[in-house]
């Protein structure tokens, strides 16, 4: 089985693209082990094919949170709307991320229900899944235990 | 011809996003309303009239689906253009919406040239985008 053929493989597929299309976020596997310190938040997404259920979270540093939000909008990161548009923007990449992960793990013939994004200061739920790195900070997509 | 617009979206940044790639498209829009679910939509298309409305699907209290059903029942909505903007890229979803009278689909991440192109074509530049498009 190749690498994009297991959950962590399509994880990181989608996760490395949605983030480049959708946020103009260039994301690769290096990077050193992330500061405890800093703010993080994260958003969670339940997925719902055929009866069953999954929850992939997205976990991120807040100023990561606002790069994405600053991308998205084309506007600095010290833009007030930016400032105020970044769990949003967590939320959305998630969003979005949940959509082409449904398609590429079940097909686009399956129904998937797609939940509403939840956004949330703190780490998260923990689970199985990538991190990968922008610029010394990480980003990570997991299935949530 | 100056349009006004409606963007329905739950995501503030998707709205924002969908709002200033409107305002920096060919469109000339004249007005851009929001609004952040279905029910905020019907409350605004009752006393405003709109010339394209683009809409999430997955949205609290109301769907963009149930929008979509909604104005395809009411006599002064019916034929104003849907533009479905959503990241559930499944066939059912593209096949419901399609038969709600949905003008065209677009995906999440999309290209502001890709938006504003087919807001174009919907609003009759090129008519048969809304039997081809969704």
């Amino acid at each position: 089985m190749t690498p994009s053929e297991t959950n962590e493989g399509l994880l990181e597929q989608v996760l490395k693209e949605t983030a480049e299309q959708a946020a103009f976020l260039f994301l690769d596997g290096e990077g050193s082990a992330a500061n405890s310190d800093v703010e993080l938040v994260h958003a969670t997404i339940t997925l719902s094919p055929a009866g069953a259920s999954e929850q992939l979270v997205l976990r991120m540093t807040e100023v990561m949170a606002r790069e994405i939000a600053a991308n998205m909008l084309g506007s600095d990161k010290d833009d007030p709307e930016v400032v105020s548009s970044a769990n949003s923007a967590v939320g959305e990449l998630l969003n979005i991320i949940a959509g082409a992960f449904a398609v590429a793990r079940f097909g686009k013939g399956t129904h998937c229900d797609i939940g509403i994004p939840v956004v949330a200061a703190g780490r998260g739920p923990e689970g199985k899944g990538v991190t990968l790195w922008s610029d010394g900070s990480p980003i990570e997509l997991l299935r949530a235990s | 011809m100056s349009v006004r617009v409606l963007v329905v979206d739950d995501s503030p940044v998707m709205r924002k996003m969908l709002k200033r790639t409107i305002e920096l498209s060919k469109l000339a829009a004249s007005e851009i309303l929001e609004a952040e679910n279905g029910v905020k939509a019907l409350e605004l298309l009752e006393v405003q009239w709109v010339d394209l409305v683009l809409t999430d699907l997955h949205m609290p209290q109301m769907t963009g689906e149930e929008l979509l059903r909604h104005m395809s029942q009411h006599d002064l909505l019916k034929d104003v253009p849907v533009i479905v903007v959503t990241s559930d890229q499944a066939d059912d979803a593209r096949s419901r919406v399609g038969a709600l009278g949905c003008s065209a689909f677009l995906k999440k991440p999309f290209r502001p040239e890709q938006l504003s192109e087919l807001a174009e074509k919907v609003l009759g530049r090129m008519p048969e985008v809304r039997r081809d498009a969704v």
